[in-house]
């Protein structure tokens, strides 16, 4: 593959323009925008990310000095295990790949509705953002924590993707709580509500099932979508 | 004590609740439990009457993966005194170390807590035979041991960070030794269900842990046992639910019902008594 044609920029670019470039056609084959057509489309466009991804990830290994790769997702990253991480106990998943050990997992990550492409902001800190919500769906966590972290502005959308991000750690206390001051922060926002009222529904459901009232419908869908999530390579179904 | 906290406490929080397994799979899951006590060999008696159903639980999981059908073969239950239908196999031996691993991380406890007396000192070649012949596991449980240790002198008051050792530690368990294919999966289970484990203990053990001094990150928190309930929940609930999430996607062969069972009604069950909301006794094991 020839990641330069993939992407449609000459090999003489610049970082910025293929950076640019990227976007643009992660945008325009965004499964959100073809969340309404057949399904043939669908798949066609899902695929197409994926070479897209992976010729991104190829130039950047390339320009950095490595080899062409699987984008940097090898065993072991930063920490892995007990008392690793300066940032604490742990610090960065302890297990697997970079990333948070779990690219596949929770229902917090991978495309659609959790990364909300719909909500971005315009502007460089809408840049930031967008770049960060790549890097979650892509489950290169520990990059998405380091890049929140070097941030000093911290908006309501900063603490929702930081959400994301405890998520895949399994921090969740953290997680809800992040969810929730941007909640506070941004009221009106339905993504960050959403992500907040997914929590509150699964404890729900549990205590529905478990005072008697059987696997109700709610609780099939919630735990299908999260099983289904790993199935369909990272996207998130709400069935 | 209350029986139910002397229940839950002795036998673990990870056990099925018995009003929606079918009668095949009661019976399963007592020939598991009768398995993993088995393994533990005639020596053990008092570590055989301390073993607990997360362990049966751990032989479960690991077991469903197998070809064909369960082996069982009668023994002699000592507590019963009659012959009653084990499971065999290679994971009971492996619960059966397990167990013994975490006998030893108990007795470093107690030890820790001030407790001059520790019941699990009284099979003590039994745990150095486990811990030789499971040494990598020895030695997480041992790096576990520490980190939780080191958390608890900085008086850590991180709810996450807290449970962290543990959650690694049980995800490595349910991982050890397993396909590389379903390692992820394992290990994501396990996590959860370590970070439950944890969370769970340490609200069920507020009331005692704020008379002793003991560390407990609900207390460090300031919280009551109401209070914590009402923060730690829905966390719960979301571990539950993570470890039925990546169950789901592992292909195992056998047990899924009683695993289902464990997940999806046995853990909200232990978490409604640990509240006194339900008495142990309206059908858990």
């Amino acid at each position: 593959m020839d990641p330069y044609k993939v992407l449609g920029v000459s090999p003489s670019a610049s970082d910025d323009e293929i950076k640019k470039k990227y976007r643009e056609l992660v945008k325009k084959y965004h499964p959100d925008r073809y969340a309404s057509k057949p399904k043939s489309e669908q798949d066609a466009a899902s695929e197409r990310i994926k070479t897209i991804n992976a010729a991104y990830d190829q130039i950047q290994q390339m320009r950095s000095g490595g080899g062409a790769g699987a984008g940097g997702q090898g065993y072991g990253g930063a920490s892995a295990g007990y008392g690793g991480a300066s940032s604490g106990y742990g610090g960065q998943g302890g297990y697997g790949r970079q990333g948070g050990g779990y690219g596949q997992w929770g229902p917090f990550g991978g495309y659609g509705q959790w990364s909300g492409y719909g909500q971005q902001q315009s502007g460089p800190r809408g840049d930031q953002f967008d770049e960060i919500r790549q890097l979650i769906s892509r489950g290169l966590i520990v990059q998405a924590e380091q890049a929140l972290l070097r941030m000093n502005d911290r908006p309501a959308q900063w603490h929702y993707l930081y959400g994301l991000v405890q998520m895949r750690y399994q921090r969740y206390a953290s997680a809800r709580d992040s969810f929730q001051t941007a909640v506070n922060m941004d009221p009106g926002n339905p993504e960050y509500r959403q992500a907040l009222e997914q929590i509150d529904a699964v404890y729900s459901s549990n205590r529905r099932r478990s005072q008697g009232f059987g696997l109700d419908s709610t609780l099939c869908r919630i735990c299908q979508c999260m099983a289904c999530f790993s199935l369909c390579g990272g996207r998130f179904y709400c069935c | 004590m209350e029986k139910k906290k002397w229940g839950a406490t002795l036998f673990g929080y990870l056990r099925p609740y018995r009003p929606e397994l079918t009668v095949r799979d009661d019976e399963l899951f007592k020939a598991y439990y009768c398995g993993v006590c088995a393994a533990l060999g005639k020596r053990s008696m008092v570590c055989r009457a301390m073993l607990r159903f997360d362990i049966a639980f751990l032989s479960i999981v690991r077991d469903a993966f197998g070809d064909g059908p369960h082996q069982l073969a009668p023994a002699f239950c000592p507590t019963k005194l009659k012959r009653l239908p084990v499971v065999q196999g290679p994971c009971m031996p492996f619960a059966a170390q397990v167990h013994l691993l975490l006998a030893e991380e108990k007795r470093r406890d107690d030890r820790r807590d001030g407790s001059k007396f520790s019941g699990m000192g009284l099979f003590r070649r039994q745990i150095e035979r486990a811990t030789a012949e499971q040494g990598e596991l020895y030695q997480a449980l041992l790096a576990m041991d520490e980190a939780q240790l080191s958390l608890e002198q900085e008086n850590c008051t991180d709810v996450d960070l807290a449970a962290e050792p543990f959650s690694v530690f049980v995800g490595r368990l349910l991982a050890h030794g397993m396909d590389e294919e379903r390692q992820e999966g394992l290990s994501w289970m396990g996590r959860n269900i370590g970070r439950w484990i944890y969370w769970l203990d340490a609200l069920d053990d507020i009331a005692a842990d704020q008379k002793s001094g003991n560390y407990n990150v609900f207390v460090k928190n300031g919280m009551d046992k109401q209070s914590a309930h009402q923060y730690i929940a829905p966390l719960l609930a979301l571990c539950e639910s993570q470890a039925f999430a990546a169950w789901n996607t592992l292909d195992f062969s056998r047990n899924g019902s009683i695993v289902r069972n464990v997940l999806l009604y046995g853990m909200p069950q232990a978490v409604a008594e640990v509240m006194n909301e339900r008495q142990a006794g309206d059908g858990s094991i």
